[in-house]
């Protein structure tokens, strides 16, 4: 993961992040587990890359955070999907499919 | 938006940043205590965990990252709305450019004229603690000063004076300036040796004055002012210690005054001196009691009020009457304070100015204002399509701050731009040509800075405060209803309304100030001068110093002869001092057999003129004759005067033969015989109509400094060319100076005036301009507001007529409330300016109705298109249009 080109890095974690948090929200550390659990363990995402895509998102308007009770009854910062951040999944994960598709009859040729 | 709810949005963006931090800290605190439960969970001791949690998140360096991060973010949709907001403004040029038109003539034209009025008219006072100096003069007891005071007077003054901290007389004299090429006159002061201490000033370079440079024999020194060292000497610092000649006499250079100092200008703006020199006053002249030329710094102790001062002086006053009644009977000493004197001279001026200046600025303002609050009620939908897909309020204000900014910024640009082609053009057309400082004015950063703050603010204010209480409203609304059915902008309307009242209301009371001013302007042009300055031409020469009676006479003699046989020339004279010339020489006089009326001696002006001056000049003779070559020193004294002098001394009888006399001992001012009575002559400005004047024959009172004046036939410049060659042929080491066509003085007598006339016309013509855009601009959208009721109308059958006068009339309505709030507005102006006007009443009439009546009727132009544009609505396409 660490010699991936930073510019896929970013949009792949980006796309990454919007997509673990569209069943719900989560908090920071969930996010990261979340994204573990559904890439099977390939990704693994280091709070240095976490927390700023974060608060990136939520510049950008994609995502709402607000501080609520965890399970464990302790105070967390949650993140949620915005309308226009779902949107924007939507467009990321279109584009996406168009990129490996891409790639994909690019190395198959 | 209730204003709460607008207050706690301002403060919580104002406090954004801390809590952002705050907010970091949490949420990494939090992270830790999460990352510690899950280690004990899968088996860690709580310590090993913790350690374990702090080793992995790294808190310190995310939160850098983060930071990183959330500032990228925010440049980046900076740069989207910067980019956004061109795009939007390329899609509505007009208003984009009706904006940044107002904008820029505002910023532009505010910049400009009060650039001009800051350097030329508001001289500060640059002298420390100048609010405890005045300058002592002589005048009427209860009148306005008139004079200085004898020499004698002047010096013992600080002995009579005991209350003020120093007292140092001083005396303005002309300095003639001679080398190779030509010659040059520089106002002098000549200054008792603490002068430099007491106003707290010291030179930039060399020494200040000592008592031993006052003595009568010591070798002369002066004290250069720091524009003439630059101009004359380039500023070369070895000029102290080196001797220049002036008045054909070597003066050492001692020092060099810095750049900020002058002298204040107590004797009006054109009194600019720029060399100082010890007084050295001779016994003769030191005892003098009769002159009146020498005036006085006078420094107060701080905290002795100037009443204290002053009846000192009053009680100095009736002494001196107890032993000069003939000069102190009905005069006084008045110390007038420097502040005072210079402020309140332009003070007066300047406010009116400024106000107008600032008027141009808010009917720019008021026109941004007007357009962005239109403009936002236009971008309602756009607005609202916004909020509804999930952008947030911040996001918006953002966005909308960041287009007025796009907007206020290129109008600055452009204002500076403006304002530097404007003083350009003043420069090139010679607007500012005879104020000695305007060469140097530059753009006024301060003015500027002023101005474009509140162009900023303006559009900052009015493009997002109005866009906002739109949004306020629930989106859903909006989308469902429109605007047109909610009402939202009545409020604003209303607002709209008042602005275009209030331009209406600035540029009617500036016109109708202007209005006066040209009318002035005009009166003090028509002004009988006396004389006939059509193709009158005028050269000063001095004569060198060893000059005697004989010689200067010769001299004037041979010159009048090789004048008149110049080709270029139809007749030539000479004569003391220039009509309309700054410069006044006046005299007490007696009158043979008559008691003295007033116990005081009356006052003429007094000039010395060759023969063929007067006529010359084209003064009219009303009795008796002028001057003739058998007017020699050795014939019987003679005199000619004016009209004003005849009806005051001799009211119905013919003055011709009857004899008067200059104050002064008779063997050097004797008795003289009236010859002649000429028309009276305006001899200091324009405005102010002759007193008594006494002409004498040059023969029998000389002196070396003499204006020629020439009246030529065919080209002026040649005449003069040919003129100062005839000089030189004479005597190569006369100067000709000021070699002008006396257009020149007829020029700088109203150079004033003219200039108050152009600034505040031009500040009314501007405002008037913008507050015409903002009726338009305001009629327009009403138009384009309405057009779905208008179409209504017209599909009822109103007819064209009908339609019109619903825009006509409520846009005529708001002309005559402003120009009703204008009129009554004026009064203050026209008091203001009542000392500038001349020969036209402050309520003057006709100016007051004509300029309503060109108020109203530009108005009315305004309204005409967006009127005719209702006309012409077509209420199907506007039905439809919904």
């Amino acid at each position: 993961m660490a010699r991936q080109p930073a510019s896929l890095l970013q949009g792949t974690l980006d796309l990454l992040i919007l997509k673990a948090l569209a069943p719900g929200e989560l908090h920071g550390l969930g996010v990261s587990r979340r994204i573990e659990q559904i890439t099977g363990g390939t990704f693994s995402v280091q709070p240095g890359s976490l927390f700023p895509a974060l608060h990136r998102l939520e510049e950008a308007g994609w995502l709402e955070a607000k501080w609520e009770a965890s399970e464990n009854n302790r105070r967390a910062k949650f993140y949620t999907l915005t309308k226009s951040g779902r949107k924007q999944l939507g467009q990321e994960t279109a584009q996406w499919n168009r990129i490996a598709l891409a790639i994909a009859r690019a190395l198959e040729a | 938006m209730p204003l709460f709810s607008r207050l706690s949005s301002l403060l919580r963006n104002l406090t954004r940043r801390a809590r952002v931090e705050r907010d970091l800290d949490d949420e990494m605190r939090a992270v830790v205590e999460l990352l510690v439960e899950e280690k004990i969970q899968a088996g860690l001791s709580p310590d090993r965990a913790r350690r374990a949690a702090l080793l992995e998140l790294r808190a310190e360096s995310v939160k850098t990252q983060v930071r990183d991060a959330r500032a990228g973010a925010m440049l980046e949709t900076l740069l989207q709305d910067v980019r956004y907001s061109a795009r939007l403004l390329r899609r509505s040029p007009l208003f984009a450019a009706t904006i940044l038109a107002s904008l820029t003539v505002g910023i532009g034209a505010n910049t400009a004229v009060f650039s001009v009025v800051d350097a030329v008219l508001l001289r500060e006072i640059q002298l420390p603690q100048s609010d405890e100096l005045a300058v002592v003069w002589k005048g009427p007891v209860g009148g306005k000063p008139e004079s200085g005071m004898a020499p004698a007077t002047a010096l013992e003054l600080g002995e009579r004076i005991p209350t003020a901290a120093a007292v140092v007389p001083f005396a303005l004299t002309q300095f003639t300036w001679q080398d190779e090429t030509d010659g040059d006159q520089v106002l002098a002061m000549r200054v008792g040796a603490s002068f430099l201490a007491t106003l707290h000033v010291r030179p930039r370079l060399g020494r200040d004055f000592t008592s031993a440079d006052d003595a009568a024999g010591a070798q002369p020194v002066v004290i250069l002012g720091n524009g003439l060292w630059k101009r004359r000497f380039g500023a070369d610092p070895s000029i102290v210690g080196r001797t220049i000649d002036l008045n054909g006499q070597a003066h050492l250079v001692v020092g060099v005054m810095g750049d900020d100092f002058g002298f204040p200008e107590v004797f009006g703006a054109a009194v600019h001196p720029e060399i100082w020199t010890a007084l050295r006053m001779p016994p003769q002249e030191a005892n003098d009691r009769g002159a009146r030329y020498v005036f006085a710094v006078l420094r107060r102790h701080s905290g002795t009020p100037w009443t204290v001062v002053q009846s000192e002086l009053d009680a100095l006053s009736r002494a001196l009457e107890r032993i000069q009644p003939r000069s102190y009977t009905g005069q006084r000493l008045q110390a007038l304070p420097v502040y005072g004197q210079v402020v309140g001279n332009v003070r007066v001026v300047l406010l009116v100015l400024w106000a107008a200046v600032t008027g141009v600025l808010l009917a720019a303002c008021a026109n941004v204002g007007h357009m962005l609050m239109s403009r936002a009620t236009d971008r309602w939908r756009e607005l609202a399509i916004r909020t509804s897909l999930g952008a947030t309020r911040r996001r918006l204000v953002q966005q909308l701050l960041v287009e007025s900014c796009v907007l206020g910024c290129s109008g600055a640009l452009l204002g500076f731009g403006l304002s530097v082609l404007t003083l350009q053009a003043w420069r090139a057309t010679g607007v500012l040509e005879l104020f000695p400082r305007a060469q140097e004015v530059v753009v006024n950063a301060r003015v500027f800075a002023f101005a474009c703050v509140a162009g900023l603010l303006t559009s900052a204010l009015c493009g997002v405060v109005p866009a906002l209480r739109l949004v306020s409203m629930r989106a859903q609304d909006a989308l469902r209803r429109g605007p047109s059915s909610t009402r939202a902008s009545h409020p604003v309307s209303a607002l709209r309304a008042a602005l275009v009242v209030c331009q209406i209301a600035a540029a009617m009371t500036l016109a109708i100030g202007a209005g006066l001013l040209v009318r002035s302007f005009a009166a003090v042009q028509r002004v009988d001068l006396g004389f006939n300055p059509q193709d009158l031409l005028t050269l000063d020469v001095s004569l060198p110093r060893l000059y005697t009676r004989q010689a200067a006479n010769a001299f004037f003699d041979r010159l009048h002869d090789d004048l008149e046989a110049l080709p270029q020339v139809s007749s030539a004279g000479a004569m003391s001092l220039l009509p309309l010339g700054r410069d006044r020489f006046t005299w007490t006089f007696l009158v043979r057999d008559q008691p003295l009326l007033s116990g005081r001696l009356p006052i003429a002006d007094v000039r010395m003129a060759t023969p063929g001056a007067l006529e010359t000049l084209g003064v009219a003779l009303r009795s008796g004759r002028l001057f003739r070559a058998t007017d020699r020193n050795d014939s019987q004294p003679v005199a000619i005067i004016n009209e004003s002098l005849a009806r005051q001394v001799w009211p119905g009888v013919d003055p011709i033969g009857r004899e008067l006399k200059l104050e002064g001992p008779v063997d050097v001012l004797p008795w003289m015989t009236v010859v002649g009575v000429v028309a009276n002559v305006r001899f200091g400005s324009r405005e102010r109509a002759a007193g008594p004047a006494i002409y004498r024959p040059y023969s029998q009172q000389w002196r070396t400094d003499m204006a020629v004046l020439l009246r030529a036939k065919g080209d002026p410049q040649s005449a003069l060319v040919a003129a100062r060659q005839v000089v030189r042929s004479i005597d190569p080491s006369v100067t000709s100076l000021r070699l002008h066509e006396f257009s020149y003085y007829l020029a700088r007598s109203v150079a004033e005036r003219r200039l108050y006339m152009t600034m505040l016309s031009l500040s009314a013509v501007i405002t008037l301009a913008l507050a015409l855009v903002g009726v338009y601009g305001s009629l327009a959208y009403l138009v384009t507001f309405r057009t779905r009721e208008i179409g209504v109308r017209v599909a009822l059958g109103a007819r064209r007529a009908q339609v019109m006068w619903t825009v006509i009339g409520p846009a005529l309505r708001l002309t005559l409330l402003g120009v009703l709030i204008g009129l009554s507005g004026s009064i203050v102006t026209r008091r203001a300016l009542r000392e500038q006007l001349f020969s036209v009443a402050p309520s003057d009439p006709w100016t007051i109705v004509l300029v309503s009546l060109l108020v109203v009727l530009a108005a009315g132009l305004a309204t005409v298109v967006p009127a005719r544009r209702a006309a012409h609505v077509d209420p199907i396409t506007a039905l439809r249009a919904e």
